[in-house]
């Protein structure tokens, strides 16, 4: 039981941020897509925004490896 | 540090320079002299009639030498200053003073220039160093000058230097005629841009370069006339015959769909078939109708009938009737609201319908021989002709481009000058291929950029030919300053290094060396940078592969026992974990260390101090979770705490609380490296998957092809995956620390050649 506990911790820990990164990318996926068909100079610049809200998964990530490796 | 500015100027020796500047000089004076003398005359006549108009002219003369003569004076002491009109540092003959100028040549004369090349060293790091050049010439050569400039390659024109080139005629009717060429191109269907030869090219050069602008225009014109012609009535019969065909198409489509009910019964010579277009629901109406009319007239006749719906809301509706009865019909399909239907070809009078078939799929068949002999005359067309045409158009462009620069040139009716950044490498060739060619005809001075025109000068990367690819990277940003870093060296080493540690397969890492072997061989210049940055990844591949234990998975340990020389991904998470971390605090660290070199060499007492305070912040925590994790001497804990307490004092006098919300963001920046250990760890995981398809289905078919299958899908993640990641590495937490993305592209104005010539 306690370690259904873990698991559902670390699958939260990962998927929470995961849903949420992925919202902000599709949000800044669109617009960018706008901005890049208006100026494509603006490509290395979008990349950059869309890739800035993967760090909220790494960190979860993170969090969930720790869980597991602490208490499982 | 050593400035630009400071620099010792370059020495100006040659009696040669100074006759060049005693010509130009005379060749003023006479200007002056001749204008004086224009209005000593007018003056002389003025005096001697002393009427009021011929009082205006003096007086106007006057006014006009006046402004002409402050013209030549700027036109001359202005360009190479760059400090407005007047700058008494530059005023004059040749400078051996303190001032701007640092060399001179007038070409033709015998000075050293050996000189040059150590004389713009300005020890920047993988950026060309740029002088500011300045050329007169005599404005009988201007044409003959700006081409040479043009061949050479190497001049990036001021921008702001505004153009009279829309008001001249002659660059106006090239434009036009380039926009002509480049439609026939586009009326041709010819794109073979990436086939064109410098051969090509060079015949249109042989024929016309020795024609002035206007002479060209007109004979290129003269020379297309026909072929325009010829072509537009070409696509004019296309066009023609291609809508005829459609029309005839449709009309075999409802002859074919009529034909059972025509062709039943042949009609007599007293019956007539028509055709209607009828709404769907109106047809059974009609035909009631019909009858009714024709048994009011007392005719007894029967009425045959059939109708096809359309996919829309309107069908077909066949009618058989009697030839004295062909009025009631159209009378009583007039007051129902039908319209009669007739095949394209046959309006007036249709033969019967049940023999129109053949006679309308025969005029298909006659259209569609015709139609390929036109596409096959525009194909042959587009072969001949394209490549032509093409070359024409280039040549065409590159005039206009010529045209538009010679607008640019500032000058008087005897000279004129142009300004711009040469690279310094480039200047010995420029100054030597240009006193060859045009002897005493033009004079060139150069300086190095001042402190205040650095954000001016445009920035050209200058990288070995190793990590020249990575320069690609780059070209999503702004480039950097003048005065700024080039990151690609550093871009070449770390971004395949993270790559393949994310990968970290031998398996893969050999697939993409095959795919950069087979990239390599491509024309596009960008592919042959992607396949060379590709062979880095596919390298630093093999090496993590061989690190990890990894080949294709597992499959290198079931087949040959493959073992991994540091750590197996898979069971030591945590040790991947951290070591990604430490790379990333190195990454970080090496990105502030740059950014802080940057804040001393430009004395930005900020920059410095918010770096160094980072660096500190960042190296005191990490120091500290050592002291409180491992068994250090606890009695050192406060060099950890020093470095923790100096970094935040530093932090704050550089960038207030600006700069300890900085000081956190690093730390995330850090921690952000992790995502090398997450990617490489899901690509193991998941080619390990595909393995065991394998062990669950046995060496089967349908097992070995959801292992290819799956293995597949790996390898297109862990190529995307991972350059993405590692590019973002980059430029979020690596550039970050130090880029200022705030320079511009050095763009001269040159030849387009290679494969770099496109469409505009």
């Amino acid at each position: 039981m306690e370690k259904a506990i873990i698991a559902l911790a670390a699958a939260m820990a990962v998927s929470i941020p995961a849903i949420a990164t992925a919202y902000a990318q599709a949000k800044i996926g669109s617009a960018g897509a706008g901005s890049v068909a208006e100026k494509p100079e603006t490509a290395g610049t979008i990349i950059i925004l869309e890739a800035i809200p993967e760090t909220m998964v790494i960190l979860g990530f993170v969090v969930a490896i720790m869980l597991i490796l602490q208490f499982a | 540090m050593k400035r630009e500015t400071d620099l010792p100027p370059v020495p100006l020796g040659s009696e040669g320079v100074e006759d060049e500047v005693r010509r130009f000089e005379s060749i003023l004076a006479a200007e002056y002299e001749r204008k004086k003398e224009e209005c000593r005359l007018i003056r002389e006549r003025a005096l001697l009639h002393l009427s009021e108009m011929e009082r205006e002219s003096l007086r106007i003369a006057e006014d006009e030498w006046t402004g002409k003569e402050h013209a030549l004076e700027s036109t001359f002491y202005d360009f190479d200053t760059g400090h407005g009109a007047g700058d008494e540092e530059t005023r004059g003959a040749p400078s051996r003073g303190r001032g701007c100028l640092r060399g001179r040549v007038g070409a033709g004369t015998s000075r050293d220039r050996s000189d040059v090349a150590s004389a713009v060293r300005g020890g920047r790091i993988m950026i060309r160093d740029m002088v500011r050049l300045s050329l007169w010439g005599v404005q009988s050569k201007k044409k003959e000058i700006v081409r040479e400039l043009f061949a050479l390659g190497v001049l990036h024109l001021d921008q702001d230097t505004p153009s009279t080139a829309e008001d001249d005629g002659t660059f106006n009717s090239l434009k036009l005629l380039r926009g002509k060429v480049l439609g026939l191109i586009e009326a041709l269907g010819w794109d073979g841009w990436n086939s064109l030869r410098e051969e090509d090219l060079g015949a249109s050069e042989t024929s016309l370069l020795d024609l002035s602008s206007a002479e060209t225009v007109h004979e290129i014109d003269r020379s297309l006339e026909a072929f325009t012609s010829r072509l537009a009535s070409l696509l004019a019969e296309a066009k023609e015959k291609d809508d005829l065909l459609d029309r005839l198409n449709r009309s075999e489509e409802v002859l074919r769909k009529f034909t059972p009910f025509f062709s039943g019964k042949a009609p007599s010579e007293t019956e007539e078939d028509s055709l209607w277009w009828v709404e769907n629901g109106d047809a059974p109406a009609l035909v009631a109708s019909l009858a009714a009319a024709l048994d009011g007239g007392e005719r007894h006749e029967a009425v045959s009938s059939h109708f096809v719906a359309g996919k829309e809301s309107f069908g077909l509706l066949g009618l058989r009737t009697s030839l004295s009865a062909a009025s009631i019909v159209r009378r009583v399909a007039s007051e129902s609201g039908a319209m009669p239907w007739r095949p394209p070809e046959y309006r007036d009078a249709p033969p019967p319908f049940g023999k129109l078939l053949p006679d309308v799929q025969r005029a298909i068949e006659g259209l569609s021989a015709r139609r390929s002999a036109i596409e096959e005359e525009l194909r042959t067309a587009a072969l001949q002709w394209g490549p032509r045409l093409a070359a024409l158009y280039l040549f065409i462009d590159e005039k206009t481009e010529e045209a538009s620069v010679e607008a640019q040139c500032r000058g008087s009716e005897e000279s004129f000058s142009i300004g711009g950044w040469v690279p310094g490498d480039a200047l010995h060739e420029t100054a030597r291929r240009m006193e060859e060619r045009f002897g005493t005809d033009v004079l060139m001075q150069w300086r190095l950029p001042g402190e205040d025109e650095w954000k001016d000068v445009p920035t050209a990367l200058k990288n070995a030919p190793l990590a020249s690819p990575f320069e690609l990277f780059l070209r999503l940003l702004r480039p950097p300053t003048y005065d700024g870093v080039d990151p690609t060296p550093m871009v070449a080493l770390f971004f395949p290094f993270f790559s393949g540690c994310m990968i970290g397969d031998v398996g893969y890492g050999v697939l993409f060396l095959l795919l950069a072997l087979w990239l390599k061989g491509r024309k596009l210049p960008v592919l042959r940078d992607v396949a060379a940055i590709l062979t880095h990844v596919a390298l630093w591949s093999i090496l993590w592969g061989l690190a990890w234990g990894e080949f294709f998975g597992d499959v290198g340990h079931r087949l040959f026992h493959m073992k991994p020389l540091l750590v197996e991904r898979t069971q030591g998470i945590l040790p991947v974990m951290i070591f990604t971390v430490s790379l990333g605090l190195f990454h970080v660290l090496l990105g502030l260390f740059i950014g802080l070199c940057q804040g001393v060499r430009h004395h930005h007492r900020h920059l410095w101090m918010e770096k160094a305070g980072n660096m500190l912040f960042l190296i005191g925590l990490i120091v500290a979770i050592l002291f409180l994790k491992t068994r250090l001497p606890k009695e050192l804990f406060t060099v950890p705490v020093s470095f923790l307490v100096i970094g935040i004092a530093l932090l704050v006098g550089g960038g207030g609380i600006g700069g300890i919300v900085e000081a956190f963001g690093s730390i995330g920046n850090v921690i952000s490296y992790v995502r090398i250990a997450a990617i490489g760890l899901s690509s193991a995981i998941l080619a390990m998957v595909a393995s065991k398809f394998t062990d669950v289905l046995g060496l089967s078919v349908l097992g070995l092809i959801l292992a290819f299958i799956i293995h597949l899908l790996n390898l297109v993640i862990a190529i995307g995956g991972s350059s993405l990641h590692s590019a973002r590495l980059h430029y979020v937490e690596f550039f970050g620390r130090f880029y200022s993305a705030g320079g511009k592209n050095y763009t001269p104005f040159r030849k387009r050649s290679g494969l770099t010539w496109k469409k505009r």
